[in-house]
Order: structure tokens, then sequence, then C-alpha cells
């Protein structure tokens, strides 16, 4: 592993620990105190605080343990992955299916052909066989609406 | 008996078998193409399960399961890859014997030595699942929550990476199965004022989220190069005599116990048993030296005992509603869709359920040899097919499996979310298991410990005052100290000049 990507893995994982401590942290202060209930003696609280306290409590320690000892890290680095951009812009295509799907924008198999011809575009960085993704997607999209309104009474 | 017998005969109508039939060949398939998974074709399949009769879908659900496992098999041999990661340790030498030009062989080692695995595991199913779940009944509220509490330390302390990791996962399962409407007070908690989470997080777009879009998502950003190409064409023929079985008959004996004790264990699946059986198998073997380098006792160890790993992890889910392995997490999922609780009940209240997960065991086992032999040849020119066409498939089947099945968009929003979370923490190398099993079992956990001290008023000392829960709670402490305590002792070997890579917790 070189320095930088090290460096970058290191920057991770004390990142997402961060995120956990603070995630524990915000529960444990979100979460009901523990009411004065004979028949009942721990609360609906009971659970989310207890578990705040300890996802906290266990983020820390990881960061003190990164920190005693940075190479012991395992994370590798995300950011310098050559597919970041295509992972996000899958992600982001994805994102714009689903709206589409959720306001009804456009036929379903319709809206399944744009998806697969954009996605497939993008991972296969292939322009000139778009009207193939788009035909796969199409029929996908088709077999997709037939079987749900026919076989699963759902309407997609 | 009579409970066996008549799910048996069920199994072959038509309908059941067919099911039993596609799971298995799909597990195969799906499992023999590296990056993808029995677990994401589980995932994908649970929305499907939701339109079936509960027998149907544990029909299908075990099938794929065991197709799966052995699947990875094929481009475990064939490409160096292995296709799940339970096919890890049989690429070590299954992939050098291919070079040797004996792939066929390879092949059909593996084969044979997956069918006596899945036999034995089923065997040990079949013969104690019924018994342990009576004794099970018994089990009171106190010794359930302790044995959650084991099996959570348990799985955090086995699970990939560092122990701290696992812990930490498994808290954030936890956390995730507490919003919602509390079943003891009905108070609701954590929901940050949105009514969509009143019932909690549904099962489905976690799942989903986790081991079907996080995976995409990694697969792409490893996508590059070209997809290697199988220079072996596999042939129907079957490499295997009665006398290689007298041969590796006491490997494959212990092989298959040991895969099968290892799949027990709550939430530890195929890879730990067939790095555990590989590992034996080289110590007791007379040629040590050929491990990595061809070795067919090698191949014989690992997919023996991967196998195995199946009926092993059916025995904690049938008897006592724990996970054996992540799988089996994603088939109480598919159970808990069903309103059916799996757990020693389950014997009583839904007896067809629980004999079908034990007869489906054992045909599809019989399934997976037929389809192993016959469509070994098929699957291998299968295997390179580009990634690139299968994800965004996936990822539509994702999408609408999850809308179809909750009829709420914001299900799958919240599976986006999980893939992403997946994906990162994945990255950082924490681990997914804790995460998913901590979500399932929270809510048993919870109700154990809060009815226990309702019972009491309050007093926790009936957790520590029954033996059984009281040994249950020491193991769990143990789980958590020993690491520590072995890595303090490094610590002040380090100290003294010596030196050491163990992290305080790995």
């Amino acid at each position: 592993m070189s320095d930088q990507t090290a460096r970058d893995a290191f920057l991770l994982d004390i990142l997402l620990t961060s995120v956990l401590v603070v995630l524990g942290v915000a529960t444990w202060i979100v979460a009901r105190p523990i009411p004065d209930n004979a028949f009942e003696p721990l609360g609906a609280g009971f659970a989310p605080r207890t578990i705040g306290i300890c996802l906290a409590g266990l983020g820390v320690l990881n960061l003190a343990v990164r920190f005693i000892e940075p190479r012991s890290t395992e994370a590798v680095s995300l950011f310098r992955q050559t597919r970041l951009l295509d992972c996000v812009a899958t992600l982001l295509i994805t994102a714009l299916y689903v709206w589409i799907v959720s306001v009804k924008l456009m036929p379903f198999w319709l809206s399944t052909g744009l998806f697969t011809a954009l996605s497939m575009t993008l991972l296969f960085r292939n322009v000139r066989l778009i009207p193939v993704y788009a035909g796969i997607g199409l029929a996908l999209g088709f077999a997709i609406k037939l079987a749900s309104s026919t076989v699963f009474y759902v309407d997609i | 008996m009579d409970g066996f017998l008549a799910s048996l005969i069920g199994l072959f109508s038509p309908y059941l078998f067919s099911l039993a039939v596609i799971g298995t060949v799909a597990g195969v398939f799906v499992g023999s193409i590296p990056g993808l998974s029995g677990t994401m074709l589980i995932s994908l399949c649970l929305p499907l399960t939701f339109y079936m009769q509960p027998v149907a879908a544990v029909v299908l659900l075990v099938a794929i399961y065991t197709g799966s496992i052995t699947g990875g098999l094929i481009s475990a041999t064939l490409l160096r890859t292995p296709g799940t990661v339970s096919n890890v340790m049989t690429t070590l030498d299954a992939f050098p014997l291919a070079k040797k030009g004996q792939a066929q062989r390879a092949l059909s080692l593996g084969i044979a030595a997956s069918f006596i695995g899945s036999i034995v595991g089923w065997l040990a199913l079949a013969l104690l699942a019924k018994p342990l779940s009576e004794l099970a009944i018994k089990v009171g509220t106190s010794e359930l929550f302790a044995l959650v509490v084991l099996a959570m330390a348990l799985i955090s302390s086995v699970s990939s990476g560092s122990m701290l990791k696992g812990l930490l996962m498994g808290c954030v399962g936890i956390l995730l199965a507490l919003p919602g409407v509390d079943p003891t007070t009905g108070v609701s908690r954590l929901t940050l004022g949105m009514w969509q989470l009143n019932g909690g997080f549904h099962i489905l777009p976690v799942l989903i989220g986790i081991f079907a879009v996080a995976p995409i998502l990694g697969d792409i950003l490893d996508l590059g190069g070209k997809t290697p190409e199988t220079q072996h064409r596999p042939s129907r023929k079957f490499l295997v005599s009665t006398g290689d079985l007298r041969r590796f008959w006491p490997n494959l004996t212990r092989s298959s116990i040991l895969g099968t004790i290892v799949g027990i264990l709550p939430g530890v699946g195929g890879n730990v048993a067939s790095v555990v059986a590989y590992t034996s198998a080289r110590a007791f073997s007379r040629k040590p030296e050929d491990f990595g380098k061809g070795s067919e006792e090698g191949i014989v160890a690992s997919e023996s005992a991967n196998n195995a790993s199946v009926g092993g992890a059916l025995i904690p889910l049938i008897t006592l509603g724990i996970p054996g392995s992540v799988v089996d997490v994603l088939l109480i999922g598919a159970l808990m869709m069903h309103d059916i609780a799996p757990g020693p009940m389950l014997f009583v209240t839904n007896a067809p359920v629980a004999w079908t997960l034990v007869t489906t065991l054992l045909v599809s086992s019989v399934l997976m040899l037929i389809t192993m032999i016959y469509a070994t040849g098929p699957i291998s020119r299968l295997i390179s097919l580009p990634k690139q066409g299968i994800l965004p498939v996936i990822l539509i089947f994702c999408v609408i499996g999850v809308f179809a099945t909750t009829n709420r968009i914001f299900d799958v929003w919240l599976m986006l979310g999980f893939g992403v979370f997946g994906l990162v923490f994945e990255r950082a190398r924490f681990p997914m298991a804790p995460l998913v099993v901590g979500f399932v079992l929270a809510p048993i956990a919870e109700k154990s410990l809060r009815s226990g001290l309702m019972g009491t008023s309050g007093n926790v000392w009936q957790f520590v005052s029954e033996p059984l829960s009281l040994a249950l709670l020491a193991a769990s402490a143990m789980l958590f100290v020993w690491p520590i305590l072995k890595a303090i002792r490094s610590w002040a070997k380090d100290g003294r000049g010596g030196s050491s890579s163990d992290s305080p917790t790995d």
C-alpha cells in the first residue's frame, strides 16, 4: 500500500468511526429516559440509550486504537478508485429511475429501457451499442410489467 | 417421522419440485459467476417469495443456498477466482490442478466432496433439529437473552476484520431494529417524526441494500480489465472412483463434521468452515507440502466442509431462531415476511415449514450433484459474461422487488441508502454480517430481556442466577475479553524487544 493510499484509508476509517460516535451520542440524547414504571422497569428508552452509549464508547475505543496504531487500519482507499465516477453516476441514474417510477412520469417499460441504455452505455463505455442496450431494457421492462400485472397483481 | 415423509412426498409435487430444480440450477449458475453470490440471488428472490406460500418460499431459497455454495467451485477451478467466499480455499488447489491439465479431475473431486458434505450436514440437521427444538422450548427468557448475546459476541469476534469493528456494526444493526412503536409500552421511539418509521425499518430494503445493491456498486468500482476466459472446457466425465472415496474417507468425514460444527455456530458460514477443514486436512496429511500446489486432499476438505456448513447452519435457525450464517438471516427474513417466527416453536406451530427446510436440503443436494455433473460444461461457457451487462439488470430487479413488496417508494430510497452505506463501510473493512445479525436478533433480545425483568420487577439477578444463562454470558464475556488480553500480552512482549503484528482489536 502506498503512503498516500494508506493515509486515505486511515482517514476513511477515522471519518466513518466518528460518524458512528456521533450517531451513538445522538441516539442517547434523542431516546427517551427510562420512565419509572413498576410493571415495565426498563421502558422504551432503555435499549436505544444503552446501544447509543455502547456505539459511542466502542467508536471512541476504535478511534483511540487507530491513532495509537495508524498502520493497523485495514481500510482500502475509496477515493482513488478509477471507477468511482462510474459508480456515482450509476447511483444517480438509479435515483433518477426510482423518481421516474415513483411519479409515473413515463410508462414503466420506457423508463426501464432508458435506465438500461444509460447505465450499460456508461459501464461498457460504448456509445455505438446504445440501441442494443435500450432494446434489452425495453424487453425487460415489458416482461416485468407483464409479470407484475398477471402473476403478482402489482401495479408498477 | 410422519412429518418428514409427508414433507418429502409433498416436495415431489410438480410445483415444489420445479422450484427446487430452478433454485438449485440458478444457485449453481450465480454461485459460479465471480462477483455475484447466492446471498445476492436470495436477496433478490425475497420479494418474489412474498407472493408464495411459506413452504414454496423455503424450497426456493434453500435450493438456491445449496446450489450457490457448490457453484463457486467452477470458477475457482477454471478462472482462479472463487465464485463465492466459501470457495476461496478450493481455489488454492483446484486451479493449480487444472493448470496441470486435470481440470475435470479437480471439478469431479469437488462435486463428490460437496455432495458428501451436504449429506453429512443434512444428516446432522435431520437428526438434531427436532430433539433440540423440544429441548429449546424449555429455555426461559433469561437463557434466550444470554444465547442471543452469545450469538452476537460470536459473530462479532469471528467476522472478518477487527473485533471492535464487528462490535460497532453489531450495535448499528441493533440500533436499526429499534425505531418504531415499542412492542411493550406502545411508545413511539426513534422515528424522528417520520410516519414511515412507525413500523420500523422493513427488513427487505435493509437486506437488499446491503446484500445486493452494495455488492453491485462495489463491482462497478472494481470493473476494469478483461474478464478472464477459461481455457478448459469441462466434459460430462465424472472422474471419481470408489477407490478415491476410500482413500479420502477420513478427510471427507473429518472435514464434513468440522463443517457441520462450524455451521452450527451463529453467524459463521461456509468460508470459515472451509478454512478450518483445510487447515486440519493439511495438519493430518502425509503430504502437507502439496497443499496450495494442486493437492486433491485440499479440494476435498474445503468443498465437503463448506457444503456441510449449510445443514449445520440451519440447526440453530430451526431450534432457536438464531441464524447459523448470513444466508440464514435472509431465510429468517423470508419467514418473517410470512409472519412465521423461526425458533423452537416452529415444529409446533408451522411443522410443514420446519420439515420442508430439512427435506429440501436433501433433495437439493441430489439436484446439485446432477446439475454439477451435467451442466458444468454449459455453465463454464457463461461464467465469463461481462458484468457490465448483468449489474444494471440486477439493479432494476432490486428496485422493482422492494417497491412491489412494500408498495412504498420510501423503502426504495432506503434500499439505495443502505446500498451506499454498505459499500462505504465495507471498503473501510467494517463487516456487514454483525450488522444484519444484530438487526434480526435485537427484537428477540430486547423482548427476552424486558419480559424477563417484568417477571422479577426489574431484578437483574435472575440473568446470572440460572446456571445456563450464567454460562452463556460468561462465554460471551470471554469472547470480548480474550482478544484484549492477547493483545496486552503481545504489547508487553513488544516492550521487551519482541515483535508482533497483533492489533488490540484484531
